[in-house]
């Protein structure tokens, strides 16, 4: 009987994947990529080194109103907006496990020399840091912005780790191909909808 | 058998035929010539069960399940024809094709082959030539075989072109579809009537996907240059060898 469930479920997922393989579009360059861009950065990296960390997760000013009762319904205002402002960093950070990793395929698909291991490593790394990602924003979210410096203080190294990790191979590419690999993956970031520049 | 029953096995032929003539057009047997093969293969199986029944009925059974036992293993020939398509040549990717079919399989089959040891068919008509577990399971396996290497060409956005996109989509729905027939046999016993239906008629499925892939030929760019540069490669060398043939001819007149 534990057989035939598993037949059952691995059809499913299996013809939800053909579906989906089905479904997308060959080659993924947009037809008219805006060749006028600025300069791009190699994968756009914006939230990990954003403002200062200790300025974003500090609590002293919040603890300052805090203890002046006068002040607590600013206090709350201000707990609030911060709350608001680490869940928009979090959101920034998993675009650019997102970004990063788009960015792996992309060189691996354009014939970067890596090895399976490596893949392997940055798949599972990948998933981690995006279910990790997750489950802080759900604590931040839950329990507020002050609670988890070392939480959010780890998500950040752990996103800084995967993007030296992730690109250290880009120091492989002939420099010979670095502008051509610049410009398609320009072409590329263009066709997902994304800002470049 | 019912007359309408004749629908099926005609359909399946007039397709199979229809594919193979659009094969033979452009080169494509020569460029397909494993999924060309299974093709022939069940073109020819399926029109020799027709005399069969005819003529001895008696044996049509057992033909027939020989000849889908035969089909059985000719499907592999089919995953192959997809995992060279999506990877020609010697690439990082296709290491990593290769690599990964290999390490789901080694966790994959030791599991279908414990799952299935301790499975056991109910089915006793079937059984006497071919078990619908083995049936299952070698379709579920094959499904796996084609979808590992169509998660890698996806991830890493390779390019199939269509005739590679209708010869997975139409596997793949067959092979999923068919073991889970097989499966729903077991289970539910009222099943029968449309499992007799719904087994050729994803067979047909299969064969009119394919049948619109391969109308025209739409390779995956990369294999279409590789073909190129063969073919601009035998061209350069017939042109070497013939200029060398003018050349010792006129040197002999």
């Amino acid at each position: 009987m534990v057989g035939i469930i598993v037949t059952f479920l691995v059809s499913a997922l299996g013809l939800c994947l053909l579906f989906v393989f089905f479904l997308r579009q060959d080659g993924t360059v947009g037809k008219h990529p805006n060749d006028n861009q600025a300069h791009v950065p190699i994968a756009g990296l914006s939230a990990v080194f954003f403002p200062p960390f200790d300025i974003i997760v500090g609590n002293d000013d919040y603890r300052s109103l805090r203890s002046r009762p006068e002040l607590k319904s600013v206090s709350e205002m201000f707990r609030r907006d911060r709350r608001r402002i680490v869940l928009t960093w979090l959101d920034e950070l998993r675009k650019d496990v997102h970004i990063l990793w788009e960015f792996r395929r992309f060189l691996v698909g354009n014939g970067l020399l890596v090895t399976f291991r490596e893949e392997a490593g940055i798949v599972f790394a990948g998933l981690l840091a995006l279910l990790y990602l997750k489950v802080v924003r759900a604590a931040v979210f839950f329990f507020g912005p002050f609670a988890l410096h070392g939480t959010l203080g780890n998500a950040r190294l752990l996103v800084e780790w995967l993007s030296t990790w992730g690109l250290a191979p880009l120091a492989r590419v002939p420099a010979a191909r670095m502008a051509e690999i610049e410009q398609r993956w320009t072409q590329q970031l263009l066709a997902m909808g994304m800002r470049t520049g | 058998m019912h007359p309408l029953l004749y629908v099926f096995p005609c359909s399946a032929i007039l397709l199979e035929g229809l594919l193979l003539w659009r094969l033979s057009k452009h080169g494509l047997a020569s460029r397909y010539l494993h999924l060309t093969v299974f093709v022939l293969y069940r073109f020819l199986g399926d029109a020799i069960l027709f005399p069969i029944n005819r003529y001895k009925p008696d044996w049509f059974a057992v033909a027939y399940w020989r000849l889908e036992a035969i089909t059985l293993s000719l499907q592999f020939l089919v995953n192959w024809e997809f995992f060279r398509g999506a990877f020609p040549r010697r690439s990082i990717l296709h290491d990593i094709g290769w690599k990964m079919l290999l390490a789901v399989e080694l966790g994959a089959l030791p599991a279908i082959v414990v799952l299935s040891w301790g499975q056991a068919s109910s089915m006793h008509y079937l059984r006497l030539h071919l078990s619908p577990v083995v049936e299952q399971y070698f379709c579920l396996a094959q499904a796996i075989l084609l979808l590992t290497p169509a998660t890698v060409a996806w991830y890493y956005r390779v390019p199939l072109g269509r005739n590679l996109r209708g010869l997975c989509l139409g596997f793949g729905i067959y092979l999923l579809v068919r073991s889970v027939n097989f499966a729903g046999l077991q289970v539910f016993r009222g099943f029968v009537p449309y499992w007799r239906l719904r087994t050729p008629m994803t067979f047909i499925a299969m064969i009119a996907v394919w049948l619109w892939a391969f109308w025209e030929y739409a390779p995956p760019p990369e294999q279409a240059s590789l073909v190129e540069d063969q073919y601009s490669q035998w061209k350069t060398e017939w042109q070497h060898l013939w200029s060398r043939t003018m050349a010792l001819l006129r040197r002999g007149i």
